[in-house]
């Protein structure tokens, strides 16, 4: 039972993980629970296979969760131009409402990291004062330079390879490893935003530039998010679970869900309910609890625990969602854009939180081919190339390998109509409401999206790109790739849920680690290295 | 119950064909004479060239009929889309629409191409066209068609940073 550990983990995503590996460091016996299955990366992930492209990440039994959407937002037409369309189906969703777009987590040993496409951010120090400086989202109770020394850590774990320019972010140690060249298609989109006077080049990759740490290094097949059987991608399974199973001292438990957390009347966790591997009921108690599900499922399991760790009525507020754009196009020349590393060039010039004229909020745009899906014969097929006969074979080779994409990620700030709740009615296979997202774009947003999308085009018709194929964003499409703030941090216990170690104001054995204690979203850094500073920082500061 | 969109629309179209259908439903067609004109059918829609074979010669039609196993009215629409095309065949003085020349094979998937997606063979286009690339794309063989050299692994593409070679 439990007593054999000193912390239990709930959710093994890059948080959980983070925190396992951390804690194993200080002598402590972890368990970690996840309520989804394990990948092995050399068996599942079938990249490999002729039929790879019609294959997304595998799915597992209990790899895919479940939630509910409250109606999404009405379009209007003055936003026309960031309706998301493509050659072949025109307009993506014809309706007149914002649709969600798929699950995009997952539920399994290395959560979420597993589909990521590794880029390794260091957030702007400047958006971690957004309350302060903006008047918008809340301050971080953790500035930038004291994190710094742990994303040197999660950056030396992981074996990020990264440039020496990283866009206004100080660091005081190289990146472990060198940056990757830049793909053939990505020089291009180089060149272009080079002569609009913007400033882009190697991004932070969380993918190995050189054998490192036991692991190959990357051998540039493009597919990330379709998962690493190489294992040189840094996803949390092969770097802090696997280090933190080798100590000797983490347990791990699949296919095990949490329902409830039980606390006491001294303002301590006693422990949680769970429903075992068999489906059978289990209560585990525990001395140290540390939930990490995400911006989602955290929430969900406080607010579905009689509203635990709830005083300050933030659970399940502020929630953040990702603003995203891409934009692709047809270059005049051959690209083989199906190459190389996904994202592996990025324009910070935008990434400020004061650096869009008249928006409070940044973004910043990278190579997006890969992560548009648009690198194999049957995606072309599909969304570019249109027709049937031997003019459409004719085309497919005429465009294959052509198409250039700007992808962009934007600042999300919080407003009091995008949150996180229990869906009254509707429950998951074991009888646990379902958490209902509900998601309002406000017009701030909608012009950070405007930018974007323009400013995407610009670079991609400087990069030679004669003729869009395809556009996608936000503005129709909710996407949850990147979710934030349901349970933020901060130093007052009246307006957060924790403090800057994840550790709840009130009960005094529980800690969350993971994007719900956001403050606020950044200006399109991917989250998952902050996640990972965050919880270094907690786990050396953890009292034994 | 889910209630697939693609099992809404074909069925809402037949219904809406009824005495189309009706007078197809009724022709009897055997599982050899479906596999032959669908696979004739395939061919017409993703061609053999000179740089890669065909739907049909890749046995793309057999897919189609395997995706159709479970979906009752997938069949139906492709037995009566199929016996449809084969009438209008006739018309032009062949046996069936796999007896038809090249170019006229093409001139009349043109036709259903044209019908829209309110009439069962613009539907039974649209379907197996559908069908048919998300098949042969997924073939190794047809790769060469397009100029993609081989599955992302186990080699990758370490040639990422060059020009890709002609």
């Amino acid at each position: 039972m439990s007593a054999e550990y000193d912390v239990v983990i709930v959710g093994s995503g890059a948080g959980g993980a983070t925190m396992a590996y951390a804690l194993t460091q200080r002598k402590l016996k972890v368990l970690l629970l996840e309520a989804g299955p394990k990948f092995n990366p050399f068996t599942d992930f079938k990249l490999s296979e002729e039929s790879w492209e019609a294959q997304d990440f595998p799915h597992k039994e209990g790899s895919e969760g479940r939630y509910i959407y409250a109606p999404l937002q009405k379009l209007h037409s003055a936003w026309d131009d960031l309706r998301s369309w493509n050659s072949v189906s025109g307009r993506m969703n014809p309706s007149g409402e914002r649709k969600a777009f798929k699950y995009h987590h997952v539920r399994g040993v290395g959560g979420s990291t597993l589909t990521f496409t590794g880029e390794s951010h260091r957030l702007h120090p400047e958006s971690m004062q957004m309350q302060s400086r903006f008047g918008a989202a809340a301050d971080w109770p953790v500035n930038y330079r004291d994190l710094e020394p742990h994303y040197c850590d999660a950056e030396r774990l992981i074996g990020v390879a990264g440039p020496e320019e990283s866009g206004a972010r100080w660091r005081s140690e190289p990146y472990p490893l060198p940056a990757h060249q830049l793909s053939y298609a990505s020089a291009r989109l180089q060149s272009g935003a080079n002569t609009l006077g913007l400033h882009w080049g190697p991004n932070a990759r969380a993918a190995l530039s050189k054998p490192y740490d036991k692991r190959p290094s990357c051998n540039y097949c493009a597919n990330c998010t379709r998962g690493c059987p190489r294992t040189d991608k840094g996803s949390v399974d092969v770097t802090f679970i696997r280090k933190a199973v080798d100590s000797g001292l983490c347990t791990i438990r699949t296919g095990v869900t949490v329902t409830r957390i039980e606390s006491d009347k001294n303002d301590a966790i006693r422990g949680v309910h769970l429903l075992d591997e068999s489906g059978a009921k289990e209560f585990l108690e525990t001395k140290q609890l540390v939930v990490a599900c995400g911006a989602v499922e955290t929430p969900r399991l406080l607010l579905t625990s009689d509203g635990l760790c709830n005083e300050s009525g933030q659970v399940g507020r502020n929630f953040m969602e990702t603003l995203s754009w891409s934009s692709s196009g047809l270059h005049t020349e051959s690209l083989g854009s199906y190459r190389g590393l996904p994202a592996d060039s990025i324009c910070w010039d935008y990434n400020a939180p004061n650096s869009i004229k008249g928006i409070v909020g940044g973004c910043r745009f990278s190579t997006g081919v890969h992560e548009a899906g648009l690198n194999g014969p049957l995606a072309y097929s599909t969304r570019i190339v249109d027709g049937w006969g031997r003019a459409h074979k004719q085309a497919m080779r005429d465009t294959f390998g052509r198409v250039l994409t700007v992808g962009a990620i934007g600042e999300s700030l919080p407003n009091a109509g995008s949150f996180v709740d229990i869906d009254p009615e509707a429950t998951d296979a074991n009888g646990i409401p379902l958490a209902r997202i509900h998601s309002r774009l406000n017009e701030g947003e909608l012009k950070r999206l405007r930018f974007m999308a323009k400013k995407a085009r610009e670079i991609l018709k400087a990069a030679g790109v004669e003729k869009l194929v395809e556009e996608y964003g936000s503005y129709d499409y909710f996407s949850s790739t990147h979710v934030f703030g349901t349970c933020r941090m901060g130093k007052d216990p009246e307006t957060s849920v924790v403090d800057s170690f994840g550790r709840s104001h009130r009960w005094k054995n529980l800690t969350i680690m993971d994007a719900s204690i956001f403050p606020s979203s950044g200006g399109g850094e991917s989250p998952s290295l902050t996640i990972e500073a965050l919880a270094l920082r907690a786990g050396a500061a953890w009292e034994n | 119950m889910q209630f697939s969109r693609r099992r809404f629309i074909i069925g809402s179209v037949l219904l809406g064909c009824s005495t189309l259908v009706e007078r197809l439903s009724g022709q009897a067609v055997s599982l050899p004479d479906l596999e032959l004109g669908l696979q004739a059918w395939v061919e017409t829609l993703l061609p053999t060239d000179q740089h890669s074979p065909g739907a049909g010669s890749l046995g793309v039609h057999l897919d189609i009929l395997e995706i159709a196993k479970s979906k009752l009215q997938y069949q139906q629409l492709l037995k009566v889309g199929m016996l449809w095309a084969d009438t209008e065949a006739r018309k032009w003085g062949a046996l069936n629409f796999a007896d038809l020349p090249v170019e006229q094979a093409e001139l009349l998937v043109g036709k259903t191409e044209s019908m829209g997606l309110q009439a069962m063979p613009g539907l039974f286009f649209y379907h197996t066209l559908k069908d048919a690339k998300a098949a042969y794309y997924t073939r190794k063989e047809s790769w060469s068609g397009v100029g993609f050299p081989h599955a992302p692994q186990p080699l990758g593409y370490i040639d990422y940073a060059e020009a890709p070679k002609s």
